[in-house]
């Protein structure tokens, strides 16, 4: 079976949340619930030069959401099996079988499924499913202003936009294979070395 | 993790004391002289132990958001070490239960060294499950030799207390060697915690937890003393409860710090 996937593009990433609001829209989301979530990563440092200092400040923006992962984590650790691979091979969960646990929650190194309070269920992106079975992109994908999210068979993504997977703060993609591309922002590799964190851990 | 984890400790704390009253219970009934007194306590032990077992359970209902759904639980035992887990607490309960059944109407047809090491056994691998459903990859706080290890010192603590409050009114010479396993198991719960936020370097030497514990320490001379002395001495009963309290809060604490990976 071929995966399905996201391209996230954090050089052009604004941070604008338009792709978080057309999912929420989407799907009926109550506020505080986010399948969607923006990552703000801002850092810098004070280079001296001959008794002068400069100040390096960095921003950048990771839109994540579920990234479908193909050694999903959530899925081998769920104890009811209500996180299960659908026939096209994104994650997906039967709220028939839910508990509720949150175990999905502790599992995923992305912090994806989200409890939802109304329904007392965990819940998470399905990749826009109805809309993948009429040929339709995932809503975030066509709301994103800068182009800066693509979708489509990960590995013609890989083909395209070659085959990064990291970028800080995110986990080692080795936990659980996640079929995303990232293009990464020109200072990522400086966040990870300097003073650098999560802006909007609050929003998350 | 915030929201559920008073439950959560409460549950996983319960049930370890739960196992680790069994096996105390196992050593209390090799070591004590033969008699009606120590048949009698036996039950006591076995019934608390049911007691505990059962409170934590009803404990555990109270993380799940959705609970009506809970008969799903065991459905995914071939990769869920949760799966595992609550497998193992029913059939451990079974046992329990069933053991209790022929300990209490005394029927003599079935030996009760059987139900014994099958209810210790399945209780073991009950802990092992619990330590492996906490240690995900994902979970750094908790992925050290001191989280599975605060597991194992909880059910001997828990274990041992219960067993040296059955014992102390009555059967003095097993009194003050499960005092005393209790003292040194306790003090190992305090490098065990310390161990713990050092690798987390969270150490704090005054926060609740660190004053709850010295306390504990300040109070285990003179009421060993006391025990040795067979005085029903003030502190032994503080200290006693300081030390489960603390040995508690070190679960509440170390369920508390562990955030997700985002």
């Amino acid at each position: 079976m071929k995966n399905y996937g996201f391209y996230i593009d954090t050089a052009n990433c604004s941070g604008c949340k338009t792709c978080q609001v057309a999912c929420q829209d989407k799907n009926d989301l109550e506020p505080g619930l986010i399948w969607r979530k923006i990552i703000d990563v801002e850092g810098g440092e004070w280079q001296g030069d001959d008794g002068i200092f400069s100040e390096y400040p960095f921003a950048y923006h990771i839109s994540l959401a579920c990234n479908h992962c193909s050694e999903p984590l959530c899925v081998f650790s769920c104890p009811t099996q209500a996180m299960h691979i659908t026939d096209i091979g994104t994650v997906n969960i039967d709220r028939d079988k839910c508990i509720g646990c949150g175990y999905c929650t502790w599992a995923c190194p992305y912090d994806a499924p989200r409890l939802d309070q109304k329904s007392g269920r965990m819940s998470k992106c399905d990749m826009c499913y109805d809309k993948i079975k009429n040929n339709e992109n995932p809503v975030c994908v066509d709301a994103c202003p800068m182009r800066a999210l693509d979708f489509g068979f990960i590995d013609e993504l890989r083909e395209k936009y070659g085959n990064n997977r990291h970028i800080f703060p995110l986990a080692s993609p080795e936990l659980t294979e996640p079929n995303i591309v990232i293009r990464p922002h020109k200072d990522s590799p400086k966040a990870s070395a300097v003073n650098s964190a999560i802006a909007n851990r609050e929003e998350l | 993790m915030e929201k559920y984890n008073i439950s959560l400790a409460l549950f996983t704390w319960l049930t370890q004391a739960s196992v680790g009253l069994l096996i105390m219970r196992a050593l209390y009934m090799r070591i004590s002289p033969a008699g009606d007194r120590r048949e009698i306590t036996g039950q006591y032990m076995l019934f608390t132990s049911l007691v505990a077992l059962v409170a934590g359970l009803l404990f555990s209902f109270a993380h799940l958001n959705y609970p009506r759904n809970a008969y799903n639980a065991m459905n995914n035992t071939g990769s869920s070490w949760m799966s595992r887990e609550i497998l193992a607490e029913v059939i451990f309960l079974t046992v329990l239960l069933f053991w209790y059944i022929i300990n209490r109407f005394r029927i003599k047809k079935i030996p009760q060294s059987i139900p014994e090491i099958i209810a210790i056994i399945t209780g073991l691998f009950l802990i092992y499950f619990m330590i492996r459903t906490y240690m995900l990859p994902v979970l750094h706080e908790l992925d050290n030799p001191s989280f599975p290890l605060s597991f194992i010192i909880t059910a001997l603590l828990g274990g041992t207390a219960a067993v040296y409050i059955f014992t102390k009114k009555n059967d003095l010479i097993p009194s003050v060697k499960f005092k005393l396993l209790f003292t040194v198991l306790f003090f190992i719960s305090l490098a065990n915690y310390l161990i713990f936020r050092s690798f987390n370097n969270d150490l704090k030497l005054f926060d609740l937890y660190s004053l709850l514990y010295l306390a504990a320490i300040i109070l285990s001379i003179p009421s060993l003393y006391a025990t040795i002395k067979n005085k029903n001495g003030i502190s032994d009963v503080i200290f006693l409860n300081l030390a489960i309290i603390s040995d508690f809060l070190y679960r509440v604490y170390s369920l508390t710090y562990t955030n997700p990976a985002l």
